[in-house]
């Protein structure tokens, strides 16, 4: 793919990159919601870029692992950062605050669109969002938060204790936040 | 999603991701949460994983009055940190007697490269050399590599990692030399060795030993690029570069930038931020930090910083000082000699003794990077790995 021309005011703009701006592809979730998106913007993931270029869309893009709500946060996403304009700073801040008011679900919801769709910066910021909330958090507040049941035995879970003791002092209370 | 399923929806790649940034301690925790992480955490698929996204940190290696220690940190590293708090950032902190049950087997640094830390008995002739990951909290003892020898030989060593192969390789330096029993200064070195020993070989075989050069007994190799490095004096008394490609295993001689011509000359070699570094304590009232900006390219030499002493430091000095990191808020962290850790604020021009308080009744201290790894030394073969 020729890549986006950054010029402001017109000079030698790629004439394919305009008609991309222009251009609106469909995009339509697991649940049967249907989201126009400019064909600019939709690129930004990989996977619909490829579609695109294989011409197998036909105007509609089926998306059938993903639901209409985590799409629309994701077209929200992808918006964002095909803006004309829109500097590095402000995409910055942008995803700085995409992220932060997530609830658990809805980031692991995200994640794995983002690599589904191979939308390569949403995918690193999410990954590492999930990984900064699990920081210096308790093995039981990672089972309740996660909903992982434990399938040590007793006996087996006194082992890994003694043999991890070292790792185990002054871990985060497991206060959510 | 359905909140029962929140990672076992996710592809184990993306789990291995994921859980490859927390910090070790709590990747420890996480292999204590269920049977299908456990076995995912011990993968060499995630060892790889989160080798590759490791950051630096520190290792210390203490020597207290009744007992030696090392101990693993973890960086903070943001440009609008208010104050440097290490001691809150300890992984693991490890008694040489849990190690090799001994009080004081009076250990030293020799080197860390992806995770591996290299021990040396100092003072113990011929030498005892372990490999060791404090993280996976297993070590291997190399056989002996050489014969008694004594003063005025020099041994120096290095450890690093061929670029290509990945092979881990320590490297000891033999030169037996001839001084002037006055001047001390060297006249001749009638015979010099080289012996390497690759990680999961179980034997130490000779190479060629390149150059003659005088190497200070004290000095390690400086592990960057594929290659180790160290500061040494040529036979007509001109400081040089030895470079050691742990690849082609050939010696090559790199120039140092044109330092001041001193008979005292203090200088110390080490990599900061991915960039060969020249420290300069030789004068009496300041440090001169030189780096080489293109690796290799002797011309690219730059004197990057210029540290003031405080009054309690200045005056003639017969340390030799090694930065080790600069922080994104214009900090640089350094060690003097064996003797102090202190930052240096660029921004502020201020010095700074580092929080760690016990540090003041070392006896003799050792800092130098490391990167945590759960790269088990088990994965080498032909070796005896002990654990701790």
């Amino acid at each position: 793919m020729a890549r986006k021309n950054r010029n402001p005011v017109g000079k030698n703009v790629d004439p394919e990159a305009q008609k991309k701006k222009t251009r609106t592809l469909t995009l339509k979730s697991s649940d049967g919601q249907e989201f126009s998106i400019s064909e600019s913007a939709a690129v930004l993931s990989i996977a619909i870029e490829n579609m695109v270029e294989d011409d197998c869309a036909g105007g509609v893009i089926p998306l059938p692992l993903v639901d209409g709500g985590t799409l629309a946060r994701v077209i929200t996403y992808l918006n964002k950062h095909a803006e004309d304009g829109a500097s590095d700073e402000e995409k910055r801040k942008f995803d700085e605050e995409f992220v932060s008011g997530m609830e658990m679900g809805v980031l692991f919801d995200v994640v794995l669109a983002a690599n589904y769709l191979d939308i390569r910066g949403l995918l690193r910021e999410v990954r590492r969002r999930i990984a900064d909330r699990m920081k210096n958090k308790s093995v039981e507040w990672v089972r309740k938060t996660f909903h992982i049941e434990s399938d040590f035995t007793p006996e087996e879970e006194e082992q890994m204790k003694k043999e991890f003791a070292w790792a185990w002092e002054g871990v985060d209370s497991d206060v959510d936040d | 999603m359905n909140q029962e399923q929140l990672f076992t929806n996710l592809p184990s790649e993306l789990i291995i991701n994921i859980l490859s940034r927390l910090p070790v301690r709590t990747i420890i925790s996480c292999k204590c949460v269920c049977k299908s992480w456990l076995n995912l955490l011990d993968t060499p698929e995630f060892a790889r994983s989160h080798l590759s996204i490791s950051v630096p940190g520190l290792i210390l290696y203490e020597s207290l009055r009744h007992v030696e220690h090392f101990e693993i940190f973890e960086f903070e590293d943001e440009p609008d940190l208010e104050r440097h708090e290490l001691h809150y950032n300890s992984i693991t902190k490890i008694s040489s007697k849990e190690f090799i049950n001994e009080d004081h087997p009076g250990l030293g640094i020799q080197g860390s490269a992806n995770g591996l830390v290299c021990f040396r008995k100092i003072g113990q002739h011929p030498e005892t050399v372990y490999i060791c990951n404090p993280i996976t909290r297993d070590y291997i003892q190399l056989p002996t590599p050489g014969t008694i020898w004594y003063y005025p030989t020099i041994v120096t060593y290095g450890f690093g990692a061929s670029k290509i192969s990945g092979q881990h390789k320590v490297v000891r330096i033999y030169h037996e030399c001839r001084r002037d029993p006055d001047t001390h200064n060297l006249l001749v070195i009638p015979k010099s060795e080289c012996r390497v020993y690759t990680l999961g070989t179980g034997s130490w075989r000779s190479i060629a030993p390149g150059p003659k050069l005088e190497y200070s007994c004290r000095s390690i190799g400086a592990f960057l690029n594929g290659n180790l490095h160290w500061l040494v004096t040529d036979l007509e008394g001109f400081a040089r570069i030895s470079c050691l490609d742990l690849e082609t295993e050939t010696f090559s001689t790199i120039s140092p930038p044109a330092l001041p011509e001193s008979r005292r000359f203090l200088g110390g070699l080490t990599v900061l931020g991915d960039c060969l570094c020249i420290c300069d304590n030789t004068s009496d009232d300041e440090i001169v930090i030189w780096v080489m900006k293109e690796y290799g390219v002797e011309k690219s030499w730059t004197k990057e910083f210029v540290i003031s002493k405080l009054p309690d430091f200045a005056g003639e000095s017969y340390e030799v000082v090694y930065p080790i990191k600069i922080f994104k808020d214009g900090d640089i962290l350094m060690a003097w000699a064996d003797f102090y850790l202190f930052y240096h604020s660029l921004k502020n021009r201020t010095t700074a003794q580092v929080d760690i308080p016990r540090l003041q009744t070392t006896y003799r201290m050792e800092a130098m990077l490391h990167t945590p790894t759960f790269l088990s030394l088990k994965s080498f073969a032909m070796e005896n790995v002990c654990s701790f």
